[in-house]
């Protein structure tokens, strides 16, 4: 008998034997769903964990300041600046050439007055940033990005949708037209002071994490109101920096010292969640290794279930080996025949299990987030598309190996069944 | 003709709780091919021993066996498998049918073990099952047929690889007495038509006067009815 055959014939008897399969895969589904629920639960614990520590930017990615960096910068995870130093384009072309440094998004910031046409105007900070760049980490809650070229459009905050559309949704205020006005810089000309305006489409509404943005707009806006306001003064940074703040993105967390150390060596301030996130990654990674041992353990019971029911099933089925011996099945063919078994029963089980765990690793995450929620603390619910295919693979993968080693022993213990005790009858 | 069944001084015992217990004692048997032999005997007097021997689920303890050309005694494993796949094929009072299979899977299987391709072995179990009257029911599980239309099932599988001895453990042991001629008329013609021996244990007079020989196993021996 070939394997494909003993396959068909594992399939007809699980096929047939519907009630005990189901119960027998309801034990492997368990403990998969368990697996793949506390796995993906982790997951995503540590990736929320990791997006919250920054600030809605990239894993990796560190903010530089027009600052010279304070001699304890590279302990600090914020910003430690003595005296300025400007950020301008050969700035940004050196921290490009830095080695594991991915990408370097230059930012521009100028304090404008936004006036909505529903009425009513706020005060806000317009960055400008260059849109055209890959990986933007910017959040589009609805409608697009800006045209890197356009004079006319902007991004805007949800505080605009919450000014001007109250109650509704980003949705809303996607094709509105805005008011902007830049004024001359303030101060410097008692009375009424100077203002420029310029007249904007909102195309989308992107998340306030984005270096805390009011609204989003091209480098040339920003360029545009810069020569037109003069340079604001900013505390201890430098004042005529081109840029207000450079984004770097890594190549990864493990960049991250790497490349402040050169932007220290550079001489500019940066700000990196590096020490807390290691911090906070150590402790997830001591619950990653509970939660691993407790989806073990589970996965093992179900292969004690497995094995408990091909037990069962080879006293039951006695007869029918001797018989399936008796027209010519050899020890091989038998043998064959209850392992694929165990298997197909682990991979139903396991394919359950695994849709069972998604859904739990949701309902689980929404009462999480339900009670940060209540807390303070804001973050994204689980979605099914958070659960790693890895760990879902795993579950199916761990299921299905499981089983077929439960299966071992009762597979064996078939295939050595003396034939003439088995056949019974004859 | 050369004897397509040839046993000489066969003995066989079984380990008992009070020690050893002799089954058989010195068995001397030859059946021609295409003849029809039927086993009698009390109870426990060693005939489902004697069949299981010829039909290699067991080895023979001394003596010599030889069925169709091969010396079982020297058979390994694979080579009395082969033995049940190719040259003898059993019929059994319980029939014998795997309950989560159709009566043609179940025909099919001995063809799947006999490495037939799967269209043959379905268009041969699908002419086996007409043979014996059950080309209707083909898709029935055996749960859904009766003891004589199982019993024709098994005979439709003990004949998928045209054996050359048919070996029945008192095939209509449990069946009524209609069901059981229409089984024993089906061993019949499958002598007739295959040519294949049938050697059959019954405790039925009716059903050992349908053979040529009727020998009865006694003392562990055997010798004419």
């Amino acid at each position: 008998m070939t394997w494909f055959d003993a396959l068909g014939l594992a399939l007809t008897s699980v096929r047939r034997r519907r009630a005990r399969t189901a119960l027998t895969a309801l034990g492997v589904a368990l403990g998969s769903a368990l697996l793949v629920a506390l796995g993906s639960v982790g997951t995503a614990a540590e990736s929320r964990a990791v997006e919250h520590l920054g600030q809605g930017l990239p894993v990796g990615a560190i903010k530089v300041a027009p600052a010279r960096p304070g001699f304890l910068q590279l302990n600090s995870d914020e910003f430690e600046g003595r005296g300025a130093h400007a950020i301008d384009e050969s700035t940004i072309r050196q921290v490009r050439a830095l080695p594991g440094v991915r990408g370097v998004l230059p930012v521009q910031a100028a304090p404008v007055i936004a006036v909505p046409a529903a009425g009513g105007s706020y005060a806000a900070v317009m960055l400008g940033t260059d849109l055209a760049a890959g990986d933007l980490p910017v959040t589009v809650l609805s409608g697009r990005l800006p045209d890197a070229a356009s004079a006319t459009e902007v991004a805007v905050a949800p505080s605009y949708v919450a000014r001007a559309h109250p109650g509704g949704s980003p949705a809303d205020a996607v094709g509105d037209r805005l008011q902007v006005a830049e004024p001359k810089v303030l101060g410097a000309l008692p009375g009424a002071p100077m203002v420029r305006w310029f007249q904007a489409t909102v195309v989308g509404v992107i998340s306030e994490q984005f270096a805390q943005a009011d609204l989003l707009v091209p480098l040339l806006q920003t360029q545009a109101a810069h020569a037109w306001q003069g340079v604001q003064q900013d505390g201890s940074y430098d004042p005529d920096s081109p840029y207000q703040q450079l984004i770097v993105i890594t190549s990864g967390l493990d960049q991250v010292h790497r490349v402040r150390a050169e932007l220290y060596v550079l001489g500019y301030a940066s700000a990196a969640p590096e020490h807390v996130l290691g911090a906070v990654l150590r402790y997830l990674h001591v619950v990653d290794i509970v939660i691993a041992g407790i989806g073990g353990i589970a996965i093992l019971i179900s292969g004690l279930s497995v094995a408990n029911a091909l037990l069962a099933a080879v006293r039951e089925r006695r007869r029918e080996i001797g018989v399936m011996k008796s027209i010519g099945a050899g020890d091989g063919d038998v043998l064959r025949w209850f392992l694929l078994e165990a298997g197909l029963i682990g991979l139903v089980g396991g394919v359950a299990g695994a849709a069972a765990g998604m859904a739990m690793a949701v309902v689980i995450g929404l009462q999480v987030v339900d009670y940060l929620t209540a807390q303070g603390l804001v973050l994204d619910p689980i979605q099914i598309s958070d659960v790693p295919f890895g760990i879902m693979l795993a579950g199916i993968a761990g299921s299905v190996l499981v089983s077929l080693a439960a299966g071992i022993a009762p597979a064996l213990r078939a295939a050595r069944l003396p034939m003439r005790d088995a056949v019974g009858g004859l | 003709m050369a004897p397509i069944i040839e046993v000489l001084g066969l003995a066989h015992q079984y380990r008992g709780p009070a020690g050893e217990v002799p089954v058989l004692a010195g068995v001397d048997l030859e059946v021609e091919p295409g003849s029809f032999v039927a086993l009698v005997g009390v109870s426990g007097a060693g005939k489902t021993t004697l069949l299981a021997i010829l039909g290699g689920l067991e080895r023979p303890q001394s003596g010599w066996v030889r069925v169709g050309g091969h010396d079982l005694a020297t058979l390994g494993p694979a080579g009395l498998a082969a033995h049940r796949r190719h040259t003898v094929g059993f019929v059994f009072q319980h029939f014998g049918l795997m309950e989560a299979l159709t009566a043609r899977e179940n025909v099919e299987l001995a063809l799947t073990f006999a490495g037939a391709a799967r269209r043959t072995r379905r268009a041969r179990a699908l002419e086996l099952l007409d043979q014996v009257g059950l080309g209707g029911r083909a898709d029935h599980l055996p749960g859904r047929l009766s003891g004589g239309e199982q019993q024709r099932v098994g005979i439709a599988r003990a004949l998928a690889n045209r054996p050359l001895v048919l070996l029945a453990d008192e095939p209509t042991g449990n069946l009524d007495r209609q069901s059981g001629d229409s089984v024993l008329e089906l061993l019949e013609s499958a002598r007739r038509e295959q040519g294949c021996a049938v050697v059959l244990v019954t405790h039925e007079e009716g059903a050992a006067a349908r053979a040529d020989r009727v020998l009865v196993l006694e003392g562990g021996r055997l010798r004419a009815a």
